[in-house]
């Protein structure tokens, strides 16, 4: 056997197995939907390591609709469950034991699942740079300030963000871009999304940023990242906005009280892992936010 | 093979070696052996399932997790008849499958 038959050989085995996971994985989740979302509580605090093993235990969707509503809608949960959970089993499969970078072997599978399950181009290296690392916990950041004057009063589009959101309140400091606009008049629907959907990483510690600082810093403002749940499947469009946290935190990039939320990620002792990586996206087509909704 | 509760009923040898004897790299064969055993994971649980109500799949299910397999056959023998034999028929023929779906890449 060549070693590309070889290849096929792997690709071909791998492509049927999945498929059949998938065909007895999607008959389970539709003869026994209540008793597997029942199960989501056994495993809600589940290492990434265990949740292959406990895979038709989760329950991917936290607002899933009851089943006795309309077919159609459960259909349509039943479909987005069982995406969710092929990307969460997909994952579960290459990625460490424990959170910590990946290996250059974790890191293309990682890609590879992403790019083909997301059907988003992600890349680890853009122009030759790359981020210390694409795996790590993330903590919650504050609301930067979009313009001179803005404020949690002045920050919300609607009453319920500002009650959901509010209470994180304002970052003490800029980003390290400075403002996303000039003033109000001039704030876009994009510098508002980018506030809304940022990510801080540190880029201070990306390989080679002390020696090109301002090649660097051109190359990570605002740059688009896809941001990564394993534990459950969601995934943000989002910016890089600003730089942090200090490694001494222990966590390894900060989002923004928006992504924290959507992604069902939390600061303090229940922190949890994301998965972050460049987005390919050079004709800027891809719109920020929520990746599942769209 | 990380041990289930049906671990016992599985005779899974020639699948790994099978698996073994294909000229792949680690990485690949980890992940086919991962994906033959949550195979084997789903086809049990959707078996088991298939033959309890629904106050029982969920008392099923909070014995699974807590690993106690000896009561859970106690438990599901009480409530399924032949339980046991339906669950080994039913991995016996994914193995069967997924062993000729090895065997058939050489074809």
């Amino acid at each position: 056997m060549s070693s590309q038959n070889l290849a096929t050989s792997y690709d071909s085995l791998k492509d049927k197995w999945v498929d059949k996971n998938r065909a007895i994985q999607k008959s389970l989740w539709e003869r026994h939907f209540d008793a597997l979302s029942y199960a989501q509580s056994k495993i809600k605090h589940s290492t990434v390591s265990t949740i292959g093993a406990f895979l038709l235990l989760v329950t991917p969707i936290s607002a899933a609709p009851h089943p006795q509503e309309t077919n159609v809608s459960q259909n349509a949960t039943l479909g987005a469950i069982a995406k969710n959970v092929f990307i969460i089993s997909d994952l579960s499969h290459v990625l460490p034991s424990t959170v910590s970078p990946l290996s250059q072997s974790q890191e293309n599978e990682v890609i590879h699942v992403i790019s083909r399950d997301y059907n988003v181009s992600v890349q680890a290296q853009m122009q030759g740079i790359r981020l210390n690392q694409n795996y790590g916990y993330i903590g919650a950041e504050q609301h930067l300030a979009r313009y001179p004057g803005d404020s949690v009063a002045t920050h919300f589009s609607s009453q319920e963000d500002m009650d959901t959101y509010g209470a994180s309140g304002m970052a003490p400091g800029l980003s390290a871009w400075g403002y996303f606009a000039s003033d109000e008049a001039d704030m876009t629907q994009i510098d508002s999304d980018r506030e809304k959907w940022y990510i801080a990483v540190p880029t201070f510690l990306s390989p080679g940023y002390n020696e090109n600082t301002a090649q660097y810093n051109a190359f990570f403002k605002w740059r688009k990242m896809l941001v990564v749940n394993p534990q459950n499947g969601k995934a943000v469009v989002s910016v890089i906005g600003d730089s942090g946290p200090a490694p001494w935190t222990g966590k390894q990039l900060g989002g923004s009280p928006e992504l924290m939320y959507y992604l069902d990620r939390v600061d303090g002792s229940d922190k949890g892992p994301v998965l972050y990586f460049f987005i390919d996206d050079p004709s800027n087509t891809l719109p920020l936010g929520p990746l599942n909704e769209k | 093979m990380k041990t289930y509760f049906y671990s016992h009923l599985v005779h899974a040898e020639t699948i790994y070696a099978k698996l073994d004897s294909l000229p792949i790299d680690t990485t690949e064969k980890a992940h086919l052996q991962e994906l033959f055993e949550l195979t084997l994971r789903n086809t049990a649980m959707h078996t088991i399932l298939d033959h309890l109500s629904e106050s029982d799949k969920k008392h099923f299910i909070d014995q699974e997790a807590e690993g106690d397999y000896e009561e859970l056959w106690e438990f599901l023998k009480e409530r399924s008849i032949a339980i046991e034999e339906k669950l080994r028929h039913a991995l016996t023929l994914i193995v069967k499958e997924l062993e000729h779906d090895i065997s058939s890449l050489s074809s």
